[in-house]
């Protein structure tokens, strides 16, 4: 018995290593070269996109960059969209995060791309950097941004940057944005959108994404970019609406064909693996 | 090799080290998993030190003569009196507050989180515009009537149109776990995705 135990633990062993080779063999072909698969940009992500089109110059768009390298696969590619569209846009944002790392990274892809575009720190974007998730930091920030807090992400004093004049509390950012694999969102929505009606987007890694959709319906999110999907059709809508050349570190749309083939792939796999189980099944019906 | 070349070498051989459980349990694996928990044990403790204990409440403390952010320290190590019996009730203090903050603050979130999408569920089934909108607005309200009906446990799903009901809710259910468990194998796929584009393209630059 034990033996047969033994011996079906390698079989599955054995069809898993197939199963790897075989989708990482798949991706890597999709990533190398560049195929155009028909793509449809979703509702969701065409919200968030016509919200910064529209959004007012002289206040102040927040992006909130809750996330770490372990996602870096969707929310990189996010905050990269969403960074070149406020600055082809030419809509003032800040960068902020409850989460030590993501400032850091969207930070350094804001320089990357402001030296490209010709944009200046302090007057086209500004870097807050992180603070520790606590109620008060969130309440402060709604009543008195200055005062909550007070300097940049290299502990120099907000009033020096002609981006932050005139911004005194949440009634005064214009969107607020959070990249995150997280539900930060939930205080977003409870303390900005729902106390003083800021306008909230979100960007979440695929899993957390179902969860937002009610929020959606219920329009306390102006829009979504669903994991790297989401970030591959802002990436679309951006190449509909602007001239000026798009760069990527790394292409969404590219991910995103490598991630539909694995997708096909894994639907094959499934309804093989289904079709095996049944004809197993009828063919013991039958011996016995 | 410059250092910028010696960072991605390292960067690969960690992937490929992490991604050799895919083949089996093995050593290799087991070493940079370690070596990764000991870097984020690490990197959380300078930034805990750094970039939050430091600007806010030492250097305040320290060269700002802000003498008082000394009692944070003191009301802090409240919370440890609960191991010292005879001192417990100093921990419970600290907790009683949070808790009541807590319940406060969960309650103000759960009207502004919840009322809009309770109004928001109450949606027109005759003429809505655009047109298309009619199927929509009766999937979230045959959803929303068939799913609270299987969560009703008050009394026993005995008559048919009940148990009716509340099994279509446990399909729909099921659909929308489905939906789940789809978004989050795309959420892995784009996860080993970047990996593997890292390992393709990190020797470019």
């Amino acid at each position: 018995m034990a033996e047969i135990v033994d011996e079906r633990v390698a079989s599955h062993r054995r069809q898993s290593r197939i199963i790897y080779a075989l989708l990482a063999g798949l991706m890597v072909l999709f990533l190398l070269f560049e195929l155009r698969l028909p793509f449809i940009v979703g509702p969701q992500s065409r919200g968030l996109f016509e919200t910064v089109e529209k959004l007012p110059e002289d206040k102040l768009a927040l992006l909130i960059l809750n996330w770490a390298p372990g996602t870096y696969g969707e929310n990189y590619p996010q905050t990269e969209a969403l960074i070149q569209h406020f600055f082809l846009a030419g809509k003032p944002f800040a960068i902020f995060g409850v989460d030590p790392v993501g400032p850091t990274l969207g930070h350094e892809i804001a320089e990357r791309h402001a030296a490209r575009l010709g944009k200046q720190y302090g007057v086209d974007w500004v870097t807050w950097g992180y603070r520790t998730l606590q109620l008060p930091m969130i309440l402060g920030l709604k009543r008195d941004i200055p005062g909550t807090i007070q300097r940049d992400y290299q502990g120099r004093s907000l009033e020096q940057f002609p981006i932050m004049r005139g911004i005194r509390s949440a009634r005064d950012l214009s969107l607020i944005v959070d990249v995150t694999p997280s539900a930060t969102v939930e205080i977003w929505i409870q303390y900005f959108h729902g106390a003083v009606g800021t306008p909230v987007g979100y960007a979440p890694t695929a899993v957390m994404a179902p969860e937002a959709y009610p929020y959606l319906q219920s329009k306390q999110l102006v829009g979504m970019l669903a994991g790297i999907k989401g970030a591959a059709e802002y990436a679309a809508l951006l190449d509909e609406h602007y001239e000026e050349e798009l760069t990527w570190k790394y292409p969404p749309m590219r991910a995103m064909n490598a991630i539909s083939i694995a997708h096909v792939l894994i639907v094959a796999l499934i309804i093989l693996g289904n079709y095996q189980y049944f004809t197993r099944h009828r063919r013991r019906r039958e011996q016995s | 090799m410059s250092l910028e070349g010696v960072i991605t070498l390292l960067a690969c051989i960690s992937t490929l080290a992490i991604f050799t459980i895919l083949y089996k349990e093995n050593p290799i694996y087991r070493l940079f998993e370690h070596i990764f928990i000991g870097l984020a044990t690490g990197y959380g403790i300078s930034i805990l030190w750094n970039q939050v204990l430091k600007p806010n409440w030492w250097l305040p403390m320290t060269a700002e003569g802000k003498w008082p952010w000394i009692f944070v320290l003191v009301v802090g190590l409240m919370f440890y009196t609960v191991y010292i019996p005879r001192y417990a009730w100093m921990s419970r203090l600290l907790m009683v507050t949070l808790m009541g903050m807590a319940a406060g603050v969960a309650f103000q979130g759960f009207a502004r989180l919840y009322i809009p999408q309770l109004t928001a569920s109450f949606l027109p089934l005759l003429k809505p515009e655009p047109p298309y909108i009619l199927f929509n607005n009766v999937v979230i309200v045959v959803t929303i009537i068939t799913v609270m009906t299987y969560f009703f446990f008050s009394f026993e799903h005995r008559s048919r149109a009940v148990k009716g009901t509340a099994s279509l809710g446990r399909w729909l259910l099921m659909v929308a776990f489905g939906a789940i468990f789809g978004s989050t194998v795309m959420a892995r796929m784009a996860l080993l995705t970047y990996r593997l584009w890292y390992l393709l393209t990190a020797w470019r630059s």
